[in-house]
């Protein structure tokens, strides 16, 4: 918004400015065009002022060659010979205010009679002959001679009478019988033009028929020796007609007006300077200039108050922008670390993934998402194998490595709508959004379980490691996260069960390969019983004090000649399910004895050999018999052998019976798997077994977390009350061993120790051992 | 304005129509016609001449007539043609009517109270004023100045200016000045300057104590920057062919005291109507060459 705000306000200044402008223009336009308009109607109205006026005196003197011929008309042909009609006459023009003078010519030009015979002019041939033209046009009009073919005086001299030349004839011959010259005196003209306002430099003329001055005069009186007047124009009529034109005399424009009467042969023109008209209207004009100038002062001044007043509202606008915009940043900073810190707290900082609980916040609202759009969902549990034993063996810095890895390859291979999360040690989870198929969640877990076995490359080192992965799927296994995290849980475990790098289906009927391979195992058995493919690994029990081996607990392998080596977990609850676990259990007895006795033969130092006996084997009727027999067939001492059972075991009747009977035979009996089950030790008095083996579960404790120590601790001196001797499985560090030992436990075993060996490699290792522990 | 004129156009041609032929009278007898040059307004003038006219009247036993001249020409003109039987011209009309006719008789002249330009006695001067406000101090200070004369036949207000100045300046009036104006009479010259439309005015002194008389101006209104040589005042005159016996009766009358002639010459400023002949103004024969 502001930004687009900016240009708009920059803008506004300058359409301030033009509006200043186009009104300061409007308002000088204006005067000038008023002032033309004005100095046109002051000329206008002078004009017509003018134009009455000389129309009035041109009817005026018209009236008085009236009354020239009216006078023209007392003299008679008879008055050149009789003196009384000459005195009344010359009475007449000494009374008479115009006329003062009259003389009569006879056609040819030739003086009859004159009032004033002694400054008469004796011919006015020139004037005839001029005026022939004139006279027929016009008939017998009074008319004005030309000043220029004035006898009685040269051209320049100021006249003082106006000559008026009226023919007499009888009408209708078209012939003057004589002229009758009048002369009007022009201080009498003068005299009248006094009171007329001509204006000031105004002046009047009276021109003959060829434009010649015969008298000008303004209202001081008549003027002399003027600069002639040139550039007048007339329009030509045989009427009275007036005009008005203009012309230059001594460097000032005049406008005149005329009134031309053709018919008397005289124009009268009135002019004025142009600047005494306009006087009035510039006195105006300047009037209104300096209110124009004012107006402009005041319209620049006002524009430059806006613009300014703007410029610093602009200002202000800005300088709010500004901080408006720092404002909005620091806000965003803000948000930036309030996301920041969000995320910190949702985000599990070593993998970068979400942390339990926002993973379970987020694949929930995924999950219910997917659920709205009916598609499948997928949740994997994904766990590292032997990461434990990689963080001890390595460190935590490399098992930190391997998980940023582990984390970097599974964020490498999420969809848009997959979610990963790491759920603390190796434990991850994936959840699958999307819209798959069954078959393609499958490739897709088959994919990563190889992307995620590929070597690693760790701080310069390589390392190999594999992962077990559960899944399961909504809807089927679930409606929400917590029964799909339960059930990809124990897919997982199912999956590590079957060995490293392996997926399971929580849902078995899609475990379609397991399947096969169960079966296939199952059909092999039989075989595998009969040409003895299982075999015995051996792990070796230190007894704490003395750290000696004090026995070995065997542990069966299926040599299979397809799968190769197979651990109990992958076949021996299907040997329990198929009931193969009791030949299997017998088989196993039957290779400890054999052992036994090779060791024997060679002569090494004998150990007891610890057998583990399933709860179906302890159940079975004769099983006591049986081992006692086979004992006895291979000629062994009872104590050489131990038999390992579970808590489950000995719930039952006929295996009690079993037990006793072993027992009483001095077949030594162990409980083992002791902590994971519900029995409690006072349950164990009835039972007949010499030792008691700690759950490797409760032993791994002592090292995630030494608060569980007293468990075991009060476990321990419990059963040495109760006369039994302990033993730890599963004891990974020397920490563990310390505590076990300080705890009071007797004998330990453990990958601490020792792996479970083969047989051959058993003399080897007792030798190496025990050398060990006599350097040590 | 344009009523004005139509009124003036009415007045005038009813004026027109109103003269009538008078019967031309035997010598000395039915009626006597009197005229006179125009000096100031001619109503005025006709006003102030009437006690005179009356003196005449009453002493002659006849009519007298006044005939209003509109210029100093025209004057001339009806004493010479005889329409006139007394006429006061100026000095220089009279020698111009005289140059027409010698047989016309100057008679009598007035004698003045002395004034500030004009000092007492029978003679006065054409002067050559200015407004004291001017700036002009020299007659040749004048030279492109507008300037008002009187009349052509005028002595004062354009013969002496037109010779004894012009010597004077050693130019021609037209070349010095760059305009002139008949104004027609002395009064008018005197209020053209008065109301700016010239910068100067050749008039008579006499006039020029008259206006400081009425009360017109004040008598430090004009500054005197050129003056003639003294003139004789304007002189009473006969036209040719009057009779002896009324010219001495005219004459009789007019150096006579008595009422009418006490009130007249109080209205001319005079003291005395003095007899003069022609010799009085002879002297100004030169200027109309």
């Amino acid at each position: 918004m502001n930004r687009r705000a900016e240009p708009s306000l920059n803008v506004v200044p300058q359409i301030m400015i033009l509006l200043g402008i186009v009104m300061v223009a409007f308002i000088w336009t204006l005067f000038l065009v008023q002032s033309a308009a004005s100095r046109d109607d002051a000329l206008q109205a002078q004009r017509s002022e003018n134009s009455n006026l000389a129309l009035i005196i041109s009817e005026s003197l018209k009236q008085m060659t009236d009354r020239a011929r009216a006078m023209a008309s007392l003299a008679g042909d008879e008055l050149a010979g009789t003196s009384s009609r000459s005195a009344r006459l010359l009475t007449l023009l000494a009374e008479d205010p115009v006329f003062n003078r009259l003389s009569i010519y006879e056609p040819n030009g030739n003086l009859r009679y004159s009032s004033h015979p002694d400054s008469a002019r004796t011919s006015i041939g020139p004037w005839l002959s001029d005026l022939a033209d004139h006279t027929a046009k016009h008939g017998y009009t009074p008319v004005l001679p030309s000043r220029r073919l004035d006898p009685a005086m040269a051209p320049g001299q100021t006249a003082w009478r106006l000559p008026f030349l009226v023919p007499e004839g009888k009408p209708g011959n078209g012939r003057v019988d004589r002229w009758i010259l009048v002369e009007l005196d022009i201080g009498y003209l003068s005299g009248l033009l006094q009171h007329v306002n001509l204006g000031y430099g105004g002046f009047l003329q009276i021109l003959d028929g060829e434009k010649n001055e015969w008298m000008r005069a303004d209202t001081l009186g008549v003027m002399v020796g003027g600069k002639p007047v040139k550039g007048l124009f007339f329009a030509s009529s045989n009427r009275v007609n007036s005009g008005a034109g203009s012309f230059e005399l001594s460097g000032k424009r005049h406008q005149y007006v005329y009134a031309n009467r053709s018919p008397n042969n005289f124009t009268v023109v009135v002019a004025q300077p142009e600047e005494q008209i306009l006087a009035a209207a510039l006195g105006k004009q300047n009037q209104q200039l300096v209110l124009n100038v004012l107006m402009t002062l005041l319209v620049a001044g006002i524009v430059v108050w806006l613009v300014r007043t703007l410029r610093q509202q602009q200002l202000a606008l800005k300088a709010l922008q500004k901080s408006e915009r720092r404002n909005q940043n620091l806000i965003e900073r803000l948000e930036g670390e309030h996301a920041r810190t969000t995320r910190a707290a949702s985000i599990d900082h070593l993998s970068g993934l979400y942390n339990r609980r926002q993973f379970l916040d987020v694949a929930a609202q995924a999950l219910a998402s997917q659920r709205r759009q009916r598609r499948l969902s997928a949740l994997l549990f994904i766990d590292l194998d032997r990461f434990k034993s990689i963080n001890d063996s390595l460190g935590h810095h490399i098992g930190d490595l391997l998980l940023q890895a582990v984390a970097g390859r599974i964020q490498h291979r999420l969809g848009d709508e997959d979610l990963a999360g790491r759920f603390g040690g190796d434990e991850f989870v994936v959840f699958m959004g999307g819209n798959r198929t069954e078959v393609d969640i499958e490739k897709w877990v088959s994919g990563l379980v190889e992307h995620l076995s590929a070597p690693y490359q760790l701080d310069g080192s390589e390392l190999n490691s594999s992962p077990s992965v559960g899944i399961a799927i909504s809807p089927r296994d679930g409606q929400s996260i917590d029964d799909l995290l339960r059930g990809a849980d124990a897919a997982m475990y199912s999956a590590k069960r079957a060995g490293r790098g392996q997926y399971r289906f929580f849902d078995q009927s899609l475990n379609s390969n397991s399947d096969i391979e169960e079966f296939h195992l199952e059909q092999a058995f039989a075989d595998a019983l009969r040409e003895r493919q299982f075999v015995l690994h051996y792990q070796p029990q230190v007894c704490l004090d003395s750290m000696e081996i004090v026995g070995y607990e065997t542990l069966v392998r299926w040599q299979h000649p397809d799968y190769g080596l197979l651990f109990p977990d992958r076949f021996i609850p299907m040997a329990e399910r198929s009931g193969f676990v009791v030949p299997l259990g017998m088989e196993v007895i039957r290779l400890a004895c054999e052992q036994l006795v090779e060791w024997q033969q060679q002569g090494l130092k004998a150990h007891p050999l610890a057998v583990n006996v399933s709860p179906i084997q302890l159940s079975e009727p004769g099983f006591c018999d049986r081992v006692r027999a086979e004992m006895e067939r291979h000629g062994l001492a009872q104590d050489m052998l131990e038999l390992e059972v579970t808590e489950t075991a000995v719930l039952d009747e006929q295996a009690m019976e079993n037990l006793n009977c072993l027992n009483d035979a001095g077949i030594r009996l162990s409980l083992d798997d002791f902590g994971t089950g519900y029995s409690g030790l006072a349950h164990l008095e009835s039972v007949p077994v010499g030792k008691l083996k700690i759950d490797r579960s409760l032993i791994s404790r002592i090292c995630n977390s030494h608060d569980d120590s007293p468990v075991v601790s009060s476990t321990i001196i419990l059963a040495k009350r109760m006369n039994l001797k302990v033993v730890a499985e599963g004891v990974e560090t020397p920490e563990q061993l310390v505590h076990l030992k300080v705890a009071g436990c007797d004998i330990a075993q453990g990958y601490h120790l020792s792996r479970p060996i083969p047989a051959a490699d058993v003399p080897h290792f007792h030798a190496t051992f025990n050398r060990l522990q006599e350097t040590g | 304005m344009r009523w004005v004129y139509l009124l003036w156009l009415f007045l005038m041609s009813s004026g027109l129509m109103a003269g009538e032929p008078a019967p031309a009278g035997s010598c000395g007898t039915d009626r006597l016609v009197f005229s006179m040059i125009p000096k100031k307004d001619i109503d005025e003038q006709l006003r102030e001449y009437q006690p005179l006219m009356s003196l005449l009247s009453e002493g002659l036993d006849i009519p007298v007539e006044m005939v209003r001249a509109s210029s100093y020409q025209s004057v001339i003109d009806s004493l010479i043609s005889g329409a006139v039987d007394v006429a006061v011209l100026g000095p220089g009309a009279y020698m111009q009517a005289y140059k027409r006719n010698p047989d016309i008789e100057a008679f009598a002249s007035l004698a003045v109270e002395p004034g500030h330009f004009t000092p007492a006695g029978s003679f006065y001067s054409s002067v050559l004023i200015v407004d004291r406000d001017s700036p002009v101090q020299t007659a040749t200070d004048l030279r492109g100045a507008t300037v008002a004369l009187t009349d052509p036949a005028s002595t004062s207000g354009a013969l002496i200016p037109k010779t004894r100045f012009t010597d004077h300046i050693g130019q021609s009036l037209t070349g010095f000045f760059a305009g002139q104006v008949y104004a027609g009479s002395h009064d008018k010259a005197m209020d053209a300057l008065l109301a700016g439309k010239v910068q100067a005015a050749f008039v008579s002194s006499s006039r020029v104590d008259e206006y400081v008389a009425r009360g017109v101006i004040d008598r430090d209104r004009f500054r005197v920057i050129w003056r003639s040589e003294p003139l004789h005042y304007d002189p009473f005159v006969f036209r040719s062919g009057l009779c002896d016996a009324v010219k001495m009766n005219i004459a009789r009358l007019m150096t006579r005291p008595s009422e009418q002639r006490r009130r007249f010459l109080e209205s001319q400023q005079a003291t005395e109507i003095t007899r003069v002949n022609h010799q009085a103004y002879e002297t100004l024969e030169e200027l109309l060459d």
